[in-house]
Formats: structure tokens, C-alpha cells, sequence
């Protein structure tokens, strides 16, 4: 009896050191989003493209993802390229939310390396990004054929992440 | 002295004096409110909320842009005539508890606020019973002397008879 209560410090900071470890691996970079197996959050904005103004019917062809990006925003350049490779691989449609932004930089963009989106919803005061929980660019969202936020990942859309966060929401 | 070294150290003193100009808070002149109650809440409010982007910070004491955006909500929701508890409600269902930087007392953070006592509990009981056992320890050793003591006596009793 005596011989366990001398060693139950030791045990103590075994466990603690074993805990303090297994929080090293959490990506503390990725906030786990409140809104996700919720409903995609009523908007009604401009699109980019024209004045027209859209609202959540628009974004018809569920399941889809929704991109935020801006020109402003440099690892959007980074998952460009991927995103132009979904666009053309996968059946999932892209919709685009331009955070923050000045319309005429955003369109040149777009017009210079393309463009992976249906359409672009311009909120560039940020409002349906702040419903969203944005907090940073990029941000993509899955929503489902029922409307729902099913996946949220914040920074840049890498295939490893479309295959392990989102192809097997997908696949389901 | 020389006059020059003076005036170097008049300098670096100076130096030492620039930080106070970072102190003014422009976060007031920014956001207006009609009585003195809603200003101060308002400043209350932006210290008990995390910025999301710079994550050790307050929303008073960030620049991110989003931080300007919560900033702006909250003054407009004040405005509105919502209340604290109502504001909290709309941060947390678009941050989530990560926004607040005092956590709820709730189920998944029991841990968090009871862990503390229960450690500083565990410590005590050890604390107190190593303490008795080593207390028993000098007690049996004086016992073991006094029948020592008294063996003895027995022994050179036996040997006087002799």
C-alpha cells in the first residue's frame, strides 16, 4: 500500500505529460464550427458577376461546396488550382462567396486564372460571412442536397483534405 | 558629463517613453453611443470576447478586420436595444463557446473548473498521510526504545541477582 502511494506522483505526471501530448495534435488553427448539421444561413446579396441580387434558392445544385475567397487573400491562389480541377472532375458544384472585396479586382482576377464558381456571392461587407463564422479566407463549406452545413474547413483546400474532410461526407 | 552623453541619455529615455503613445484607445471615438451606460457596457463587452483570427487577444484589443466586423455587430446590436445576454447568443451561434473567453460551467467543461480543486485535493490527502505515517514511524521508534529501555533495566537486574 505504501510502495503505490509513493509512486502515485510519478503516476500523476505520467498521465498529465500523456494528456498535455494528445492536445499537441489537435490543430488549434480549426475551430470547430457551431453551424455545422445546421441550415445554410438566409442571405441576400449581390452576385458578382452582375447586380442581380441571390438568396439561398439560388444556390440550387446541392450538394455543393461554398469557396471563400478574395483577392486580397493569398492561399486562395494556393487551392486555385484544385478548385479549377474539382470544377472539372467532380460533380459537386462550387459556389463562391467573394469576402471583402472590390468587384472590378475580383472579375479581373477570375478573368485572368480562372474561374472555378457557378457564381460568386459579393458580400463585401462580410455579413453572410460573419452568419458563416468566417474568419479567415479561405473557407469552404459542404452543403448537402437538404441544405445543411455538413463540413466546414478552414485554410486551404488541399486534395488530402477533400478526400479525408469531405469525399467521405460525399460518398455516404 | 559631457553635454553629447547627456543628450544620449535624454534620448534613449525618450525611447523608453514611446510605448504611452500606443495607449489611447480609439475604439470609443469609433463607436458612439447616446448615454454613458451602453458606451461602458460596450467596452465591457468587447473584453469578454476572443478575437477569432488572433486568438490570444480580445476583440478590444485586436485589429484584425474581423474583429472590426464583431466590433461594429456589437455596437449595432446595443444599439438595438439587445442585451448582453442576447448578444452573447449571437457570437456564440456563429464562434461557438471559443468566443468567449470565460468559459460556461457545462458538462464538457467540468474538467476545466473543478480540475484545480480535485488536484489540490489529491495533493492534501497524500500530504496529510504521508504526515501520519512518518508521525507513526517516530512513535513506533520511541515505543521500540522505551521496551528497549526497559529490557534493559530487566537485563542488568538479572545480572546484579547474579
Amino acid at each position: 500500500m505504501n510502495r503505490v502511494t509513493h509512486f502515485l506522483p510519478f503516476i500523476f505526471f505520467i498521465f498529465f505529460i500523456i494528456a498535455l501530448f494528445s492536445f499537441l495534435d489537435k490543430d488549434e488553427d480549426q475551430l470547430r464550427s457551431v453551424l455545422l448539421d445546421k441550415n445554410f444561413p438566409d442571405f441576400s446579396l449581390p452576385k458578382l458577376e452582375s447586380q442581380e441580387i441571390v438568396t439561398g434558392q439560388d444556390l440550387s445544385e446541392l450538394p455543393s461546396l461554398l469557396n471563400v475567397w478574395a483577392t486580397w487573400c493569398i492561399a486562395c491562389r494556393v487551392e486555385h488550382p484544385f478548385l479549377m480541377r474539382l470544377k472539372e472532375e467532380s460533380t459537386v458544384k462550387i459556389y463562391g462567396l467573394n469576402y471583402k472585396d472590390q468587384r472590378e479586382k475580383a472579375l479581373k482576377l477570375l478573368d485572368q486564372i480562372g474561374n472555378p464558381y457557378e457564381f460568386s456571392i459579393f458580400d463585401q461587407k462580410g455579413k453572410l460571412a460573419l452568419d458563416l463564422g468566417v474568419y479567415g479566407a479561405p473557407e469552404t463549406f459542404l452543403i448537402d442536397e437538404k441544405g445543411v452545413i455538413r463540413v466546414r474547413h478552414v485554410g486551404v483546400l488541399t486534395e488530402d483534405v477533400w478526400e479525408k474532410k469531405f469525399k467521405v461526407i460525399l460518398d455516404e | 558629463m559631457s553635454e553629447q552623453k547627456m543628450a544620449y541619455k535624454f534620448l534613449i529615455f525618450l525611447l523608453f517613453l514611446a510605448p504611452m503613445v500606443a495607449q489611447s484607445d480609439t475604439s470609443k471615438e469609433l463607436y458612439s453611443f447616446t448615454g454613458t451606460e451602453d458606451q461602458e457596457r460596450f467596452s465591457n463587452l468587447l473584453e469578454t470576447y476572443r478575437c477569432p483570427k488572433c486568438q490570444s487577444s480580445s476583440l478590444a484589443g485586436s485589429n484584425a478586420p474581423i474583429a472590426k466586423d464583431l466590433k461594429t455587430e456589437i455596437h449595432r446590436l446595443i444599439k438595438e436595444g439587445k442585451s448582453d445576454k442576447q448578444i452573447e447568443a449571437f457570437l456564440r451561434s456563429r464562434y461557438g463557446d471559443f468566443i468567449i473567453y470565460k468559459p460556461a460551467f457545462r458538462m464538457n467543461t467540468l474538467v476545466l473548473w473543478l480540475g484545480p480543486f480535485l488536484l489540490l485535493l489529491v495533493i492534501l490527502i497524500l500530504v496529510v498521510n504521508w504526515n501520519i505515517s512518518s508521525k507513526r514511524k517516530v512513535k513506533d521508534l520511541e515505543a521500540e526504545n522505551i521496551v528497549k529501555a526497559v529490557e534493559r533495566t530487566r537485563l542488568k537486574k538479572l545480572l546484579e541477582e547474579d
